[in-house]
């Protein structure tokens, strides 16, 4: 398969991911612009390993990467719930408590 | 064009066209369904890269199990009976400031560097699954312990916060 | 007399007139029987102390009492009396003329409303014409000249609510206005080429070009004071002033400014300047002669008579003989005075007639009179001897003085075409002589017509006294003892004439022979019709109205229109300043102003953007790390 296309993709969805991140006003679909993002990477190590199709380090990699995005989305859902539970809201930016 | 090659472009642009969607839409549902045919999309293209197993992995993490958690924190930040709720934005400007540039960032060093392949053959007594199985318990064994910690850290601490009520007084 | 003592005199002589004029002033309302009596004493005293200046300095030197007036850097302008034969010979006439006006005023403005102005005015114009008299300074005599031109403005206007006579006053003024333009000239040549404005230094001009200039100029002016050709028309509407006044300013003094102005800047004239001033002179003759032919009322037959005889003194000094244009002048003074005082009292019985048997006439007008010789003798004593003077019946001061004009006059002409100018004059005496027959038949001696219905006295006392004392200074003594000869006193101390037998015998018979024949012819007929081109003054006052309403209108319009026009370029700059304005107002509100508020807001949104590093927004948190790793990128790998 061609790689290019891979690279260009995944560099597309980290961009957008990051765009959905900074403005979207609902924690969960910032939520899934950081599942974007992690996506992206998985891309990227999966064409990478067609370099070296013997070892599959990029496939291992991707697995631990994707547990991880798991994991995150576990928590972070747990924390927005909490969240919305505390402050009646899912906007990000009317949670202002980190204000310096 | 090859069925091959066809098949690997309609996925990449569908997952473009899936991503592009996630950013536009207003309605936080749709929104999740346009992020399920994105991470399924990309699934494909983990097959057609010769990434079996990461593929199916990806569909039973991603698809049956984040979606459908985000799906549920939906349900659950959504007053019932009400209106799915209608994504604003905010910070346009510097959202797209900084994913535009960072794209063409990438786009720049990917175009600046010529990628080959090598020459593929056909690995078919090759067993990437048990490959796979081999190098986590031989080379990755340590991530992979702490990654099973990690989960068990992750399964108690998301029971414990989604449980927590916050006391009366 | 030493200087200092005629110095002290002439002041004192100066000075009383303008005392009368201010007590009039003063005098309160409760005490307005004074006015007259003052202004009659201080005018008494002026009268006595002019004459014995006169009688102390006759024939002395000329003397010049002269002081600086001021001084313009290295210009020195002095001013001063200058007292020779013909300023005495004025001073007294003029005081002596005042004093009988001031006296007969004293009857005749009795009650009047204004009597206090008036007398102040009266003071005033005698104290002015004196100074014009005695002045060295032809500055300072243009001052007086004007002044006794206002005074007689004034003094036409008197009866102010009477809109003919305002009129009048405004007329007599504007003309004289105009006329003084040329004085105004003269003033300007005689300084810029002698550097001087004493009469005795300007008149010893050298320039021929620059000396008939100022001639000119002078002549100009003297011909809008003394009611010459063509600027005659206003004497004739000043008689609407009181008959006093008409008598005093109009008649005796004022008007013969002119004649003396001309005397005193003889020296300035050249021959053909001269021959100038006889064709004005005998045309007005003619011309005032014409008129008073042909008027029904009995102040404008006087007003038209004195244009006439100024016209014969403006002829008599063009001949050269300025003695004998004196002489006229002092004669007709008190001839004409005693004239328009008679008619005065003919007037004033007339008008208190009309008050007891309420009817009422123009009092003016001849075709009203007659018959008043059985009810006024004296005033007819007196209007006769006054009119026969006029008309220069032998043993009277007129026959001298005009005698002494026909002949300078037709040694002037000699066989020239100037004979034609000559021949105009006695053109004029022969009419003069028709309309004093006319008046006096019409006023006296014809049968009684509106005055019948009235009960005519004679004239009060006060009245009589200045009429007699008149017509007694119209007989021959006051020229010469011997009444044929007018070489006496006054001419042998100035310029003594020539003699011309032939001349005076003809005139001496022919006089008479027309008077009788001008007698039977009235006597005879009814009053003749009158030509109106004659009894309207030529129509001058038309054609002024014509000629100078249109003109002015004329020039009003495109004075009004040069203003639109500059108004337009204003309001154009106005505009353009306004605009202008408004740019800057602009430039100021959004480029000045809004280049600090653009800093403020510069400030503003710094200090946001720093506020919202710590905003506590995440994804504002995110922004920025984003941002500053890309920015790191950039720096790391450009």
């Amino acid at each position: 398969m061609p790689i290019q296309p891979l690279y260009i993709l995944s560099a597309l969805l980290l961009s957008i991911g990051l765009v959905i991140v900074i403005v979207k006003r609902n924690a969960i679909m910032v939520l899934m612009g950081i599942e974007l993002m992690l996506n992206a990477a998985n891309i990227n190590l999966i064409a990478f390993n067609q370099k070296t199709p013997q070892t599959l380090d990029g496939q291992v990699f991707s697995l631990f990467v994707m547990i991880i995005a798991v994991c995150e989305a576990a928590i972070g859902l747990a924390i927005i719930l909490q969240v919305y539970r505390h402050y009646k809201t899912s906007v990000p930016d009317e949670v202002t408590e980190l204000k310096g | 064009m090859s069925l091959l090659n066809f098949t690997f472009y309609f996925f990449c642009t569908m997952v473009a066209g899936s991503a592009i969607t996630l950013l536009f839409v207003k309605n936080i549902f749709h929104a999740a369904l346009a992020l399920l045919s994105c991470l399924l999309g990309i699934a494909a293209l983990f097959i057609l890269c010769m990434a079996e197993f990461s593929a199916v992995a990806q569909i039973l993490l991603y698809a049956g199990g984040v979606v459908v958690l985000l799906i549920f924190g939906i349900m659950l930040t959504n007053k019932s009976g009400a209106q799915p709720i209608a994504i604003g934005n905010t910070g346009i400007f510097g959202g797209v400031l900084v994913g535009g540039s960072l794209f063409f960032l990438m786009l720049f060093f990917v175009n600046k560097s010529i990628f080959i392949l090598p020459i593929q053959k056909p690995s078919a007594e090759s067993n990437t699954i048990k490959t796979i199985g081999v190098e986590l318990l031989t080379d990755y064994v340590l991530p992979f312990e702490i990654t099973g910690i990690l989960l068990l850290a992750v399964l108690a601490g998301a029971a414990t916060i989604a449980g927590f009520k916050p006391s009366k007084n | 007399m030493s200087q200092a003592l005629l110095l002290n005199l002439l002041f004192f002589l100066l000075g009383l007139p303008l005392v009368s004029a201010m007590l009039a002033q003063f005098i309160s309302e409760k005490y307005r029987w004074l006015n007259p009596l003052i202004a009659v004493f201080l005018l008494l005293l002026t009268t006595i102390t002019g004459i014995s200046i006169c009688v102390a300095q006759w024939n002395e030197a000329p003397v010049l009492l002269e002081h600086t007036w001021f001084s313009l850097g290295n210009y020195t302008i002095t001013a001063g009396f200058y007292i020779n034969n013909v300023t005495l010979v004025m001073v007294s006439v003029v005081s002596f003329i005042s004093l009988m006006v001031h006296l007969f005023s004293s009857g005749y403005m009795a009650g009047d409303r204004f009597e206090k102005s008036y007398y102040t005015m009266l003071g005033f114009f005698t104290f002015c014409m004196l100074g014009l008299v005695l002045a060295n300074n032809i500055l300072l005599l243009f001052i007086f000249w004007e002044l006794v031109g206002f005074s007689s403005y004034t003094l036409i206007g008197h009866w102010r609510e009477k809109a003919i006579a305002a009129k009048a006053a405004g007329k007599a003024f504007v003309i004289n206005r105009i006329a003084d333009l040329g004085f105004i000239a003269a003033i300007l040549i005689l300084y810029t080429q002698t550097n001087s404005f004493s009469l005795t230094e300007v008149t010893q001009l050298t320039n021929e070009f620059w000396r008939n200039a100022a001639a000119i100029s002078l002549l100009i002016a003297v011909m809008g004071k003394s009611a010459q050709v063509p600027f005659f028309n206003w004497l004739p509407s000043a008689m609407e002033g009181p008959t006093p006044v008409s008598a005093l300013i109009h008649a005796a003094t004022m008007v013969v400014a002119g004649i003396f102005l001309l005397i005193r800047m003889f020296p300035l004239f050249s021959p053909e300047a001269l021959d100038i001033v006889v064709i004005v002179g005998s045309i007005t003759a003619l011309l005032g002669a014409l008129a008073a032919l042909h008027q029904y009322d009995i102040k404008k037959i006087l007003a038209y008579s004195t244009i006439s005889q100024l016209g014969l003194m403006l002829a008599a000094v063009g001949s050269g003989a300025y003695g004998v244009a004196l002489l006229h002048l002092f004669t007709h003074a008190f001839f004409k005075a005693g004239l328009f005082l008679s008619a005065g009292a003919i007037i004033h019985v007339l008008h208190q007639a009309q008050h007891t048997a309420h009817v009422h006439f123009d009092v003016q007008d001849i075709r009203n009179l007659g018959g008043l010789k059985k009810m006024m003798p004296i005033t007819l004593v007196c209007f006769a001897i006054c009119s026969a003077a006029l008309s220069g019946f032998p043993m009277l001061s007129g026959f001298q003085s005009k005698d002494a004009i026909l002949v300078s006059l037709f040694n002037w002409s000699g066989n020239s075409w100037r004979l034609i100018f000559t021949w105009t004059v006695v053109v004029s005496f022969v009419l003069t002589i028709v309309y004093s027959v006319r008046m006096l038949w019409y006023i006296f001696f014809a049968t009684a017509k509106k005055t019948s219905l009235l009960r005519v006295s004679e004239a009060p006392g006060i009245l009589r006294i200045p009429i007699i004392l008149l017509s007694l200074c119209s007989l021959w003594f006051v020229v010469s003892v011997h009444p044929l000869e007018y070489n006496g006193w006054l001419l042998n101390s100035i310029q003594p004439a020539k003699h011309y037998l032939f001349i005076t015998w003809l005139s001496m018979i022919l006089i008479p022979t027309l008077s009788v024949i001008a007698w039977w012819w009235y006597k005879s007929k009814e009053l003749s019709r009158v030509y109106p081109v004659l009894k309207n003054g030529f129509y001058l006052d038309r054609v002024y109205d014509k000629a100078g309403k249109n003109t002015v209108l004329t020039l009003a319009y495109t004075a009004k229109k040069s203003d639109q026009g500059i108004d337009g370029f204003i309001h154009v700059l106005a505009y353009a300043q306004v605009t202008f304005a408004h740019l800057l107002a602009w430039f100021d509100k959004w480029i000045i102003d809004g280049g600090v508020n653009g800093i403020a807001w510069m400030a503003r949104q710094t200090g946001a953007l720093a506020r919202s590093f710590s905003g506590g927004k995440i994804q504002t948190y995110i922004f920025w790390t984003t941002f500053t790793l890309i920015i790191f990128l950039f720096w790391i790998l450009f």
